[in-house]
């Protein structure tokens, strides 16, 4: 299994990358249908980790983009993403690796993120989204209010979960 | 009103400007596509575009841009994102 990246990025990716970004313009991910099918896979992630938010966060350039989601609430349910430096899935596609934040108070790369220092996020686990032809898309990831840790099991289930979440993706691109 | 619940400026928000959003689309797509997008996106009716505060101007443009097919559309969502998380701080701010 891969090891969780707990620090700086190795392989480091860029989240303006030309080949990443034009896989997801062509993925079509604005399209209306996308959102239900995914949410159904992030409700079911969110109830297994008994954990409140469960997301399908594509990696724009600029900005996370969540295109499933399970108990967003305020004004992330409404704007359905935030600004991409603030986020933990963009160290998941700037390392192509899973990313787990056991107490973001205390993780270097988040603690002084607004998402942590306002909206109280402590937890996170995030798995990367790869297409078939290798671009890291996103993050399918938990997260939750109080810090607690994850098990090597955790990242299985939830690597599970991302390669649903692709071949839907990707089952649509061919449709 | 309180005015003590965090706003875009405690989130260390800040709306671009126009010439910082075309230099930084430039960049992504090249100038050719970048100024064309931008035009098609800013005066979608070629009637000089429509006046309007900065953070409206900006989604009209984001969303505009948003619904192009390739990187620009990206660029275009990541906008609007951006700027829909402004206007939705400032709006919690002003409602509290």
């Amino acid at each position: 299994m891969t090891t969780p990246f707990h620090g700086t990025p190795a392989g480091a990716q860029t989240l303006d990358d030309a080949a990443r970004l034009q896989e997801i313009a062509d993925l079509r991910l604005n399209d209306s249908d996308i959102d239900a099918i995914l949410s159904e896979i992030t409700a079911e992630a969110a109830e297994h980790f008994g954990l409140p938010v469960a997301l399908v966060s594509i990696v724009l350039d600029r900005a996370q983009y969540f295109r499933g989601s399970h108990g967003l609430d305020g004004w992330m349910a409404t704007t359905r993403g935030t600004p991409a430096e603030w986020s933990f899935c963009q160290h998941v596609v700037r390392s192509r690796e899973p990313f787990v934040v056991d107490d973001a108070r205390n993780h270097p790369l988040m603690q002084s993120s607004p998402l942590v220092r306002i909206e109280g996020i402590r937890c996170y686990a995030g798995v990367p989204l790869v297409t078939s032809t290798g671009n890291v898309i996103g993050s399918f990831c938990v997260q939750g209010p109080d810090a607690r840790s994850f098990t090597e099991d955790d990242l299985t289930q939830l690597h599970r979960y991302a390669e649903r979440v692709i071949a839907r993706i990707e089952q649509r691109r061919q449709g | 009103m309180r005015t003590d619940q965090p706003g875009p400026a405690d989130y260390g928000l800040t709306l671009p400007s126009e010439a910082e959003v075309i230099a930084d689309l430039m960049k992504l797509v090249g100038p050719d596509v970048a100024i064309f997008a931008w035009q098609a996106a800013s005066d979608p009716h070629g009637n000089g575009g429509q006046p309007g505060n900065p953070e409206d101007l900006l989604l009209r443009i984001a969303e505009q841009l948003a619904a192009r097919p390739d990187a620009a559309g990206v660029f275009g969502r990541s906008l609007v994102i951006r700027v829909n998380t402004y206007i939705a701080l400032s709006v919690t701010r002003i409602s509290a």
